[in-house]
């Protein structure tokens, strides 16, 4: 078999192997073993290939603008009570421990971003105001939430202290947010805030309850 | 406080924010959005080149995701779902713009091309090991339309020559040949500029 015969077929046989001619004409021929070795090459540098680029923050506008206008969006939530937790139907989903983990590290970093700016909000006061204001930095674990917990600890022990952290963090951020909205009403940003913080506590009980229905 | 709202929306599980995006969720919307923008994105970008377009396909591509998505079952994983609704956006656009995806048949006798039989016996080296993601996007960018959106589709993204096919019209036998074409012109181009480095040092 010649070069040129080889590199004809080569398209076709690259991925599955050629016949026994084929085969043997690639292992005695440095240069079309050297062509296929290229060609292999870019294939596999190709496939480690990742996305490394955001489009602009335009594109989100579009579709939002998009969303609302073809009425694909509810509305903004207003402000309510806190939404009772609800069961919901169990779900394929990633490993407990990687979801625990997961929600936990986000809400210590939102905990701590929100804390962080509700403390410069409060340096800004005066020393007197602020006094009379200060919260704990981690808000204790109410009833509910201690009970589930124990639902949590009776079917999944390791997730607990995942879940715990989670839940404080949370509740660290609602006691903030609510001391924002108490020193000024008026403040949408608080008040979009709170709902947030609400809204995830919410999701930690039902990825808890989920769990416990498994 | 836009920051913050942003870091809180990840931390809803995909599952989660798809059953409530199905319902109008506008945050879950947007989690859906952050979780798979760059993928869509940077497909969009490869397959066509060009950034203004590949904004412009990303957002299609999610608003059709978006007045579909309640018919998303589950049957597959959902960015499958999502990679597949994206490619059929930009070639709907592409056949919309009359552009060549590929030459669909061998409109040209192989040696009229730059063709394998210029490379018989005329390499002592190989590529392995020198080439870099960087110089490897950059020839890709550079390819042409047809044999970019084959290359992109198979070696990068992942289809099967099967699908390929399916999706663009042709035959198997043809997408393995434009993507064999594809990868030569590759090799030319990442020789030369290794050529092009060695010379300038």
């Amino acid at each position: 078999m010649t070069c040129a015969e080889f590199q004809e077929v080569l398209p076709y046989i690259i991925e599955g192997g050629g016949n026994a001619d084929e085969e043997e004409h690639l292992k005695s021929c440095q240069a079309c073993s050297g062509l296929v070795s290229d060609l292999k090459y870019i294939a596999e540098q190709a496939r480690s290939l990742v996305p490394m680029v955001d489009p602009s923050p335009r594109v989100w506008e579009g579709i939002q603008s998009s969303l609302e206008r073809e009425g694909l969006v509810r509305p903004a939530r207003g402000m309510g009570r806190f939404p009772a937790p609800v069961a919901v139907i169990p779900r394929r989903s990633a490993t407990t421990k990687y979801l625990a983990a997961a929600a936990a590290l986000l809400l210590v970093a939102v905990g701590l971003l929100m804390y962080s700016g509700t403390r410069k909000e409060a340096a800004t006061q005066p020393v007197t105001a602020r006094s009379s204001e200060v919260v704990p930095v981690v808000a204790a674990l109410d009833d509910d939430d201690q009970q589930l917990l124990q639902q949590v600890a009776d079917h999944a022990p390791a997730a607990r202290a995942a879940y715990a952290d989670s839940l404080a963090t949370v509740n660290a951020y609602i006691t903030d947010a609510r001391n924002a909205v108490a020193k000024d009403p008026a403040d949408h940003q608080a008040r979009a805030h709170l709902r947030s913080a609400y809204d995830q506590k919410s999701m930690l009980y039902q990825m808890a309850l989920a769990r416990s229905l498994r | 406080m836009t920051q913050a709202k942003k870091i809180i929306a990840p931390g809803l599980s995909e599952a989660e924010a798809i059953d409530r995006a199905k319902r109008g969720d506008a945050e879950s919307f947007e989690a859906l959005y952050g979780l798979h923008k760059r993928r869509v994105y940077s497909l969009c970008l490869r397959m066509t080149g060009n950034t203004a377009e590949a904004e412009d396909l990303t957002q299609e591509a999610f608003l059709q995701l978006y007045r579909k998505i309640a018919t998303f079952r589950g049957e597959s994983a959902f960015s499958t779902w999502l990679h597949r609704l994206t490619v059929n956006v930009v070639l709907m656009r592409l056949r919309k713009k009359g552009l060549p995806e590929v030459s669909l048949e061998e409109t040209m006798e192989p040696q009229q091309e730059d063709g394998p039989k210029r490379d018989i016996g005329a390499r002592d080296d190989v590529l392995a090991g020198s080439i870099d993601r960087i110089n490897l996007e950059r020839a890709i960018e550079s390819l042409p339309p047809g044999y970019r959106i084959i290359f992109v589709l198979h070696d990068i993204e992942g289809y099967e020559h099967n699908e390929i096919a399916e999706m663009m019209g042709c035959s198997i036998g043809n997408s393995k040949s434009q993507l064999h074409k594809a990868r030569m012109k590759l090799r030319d181009l990442l020789t030369l500029s290794r050529a092009e480095k060695a010379g300038r040092r």
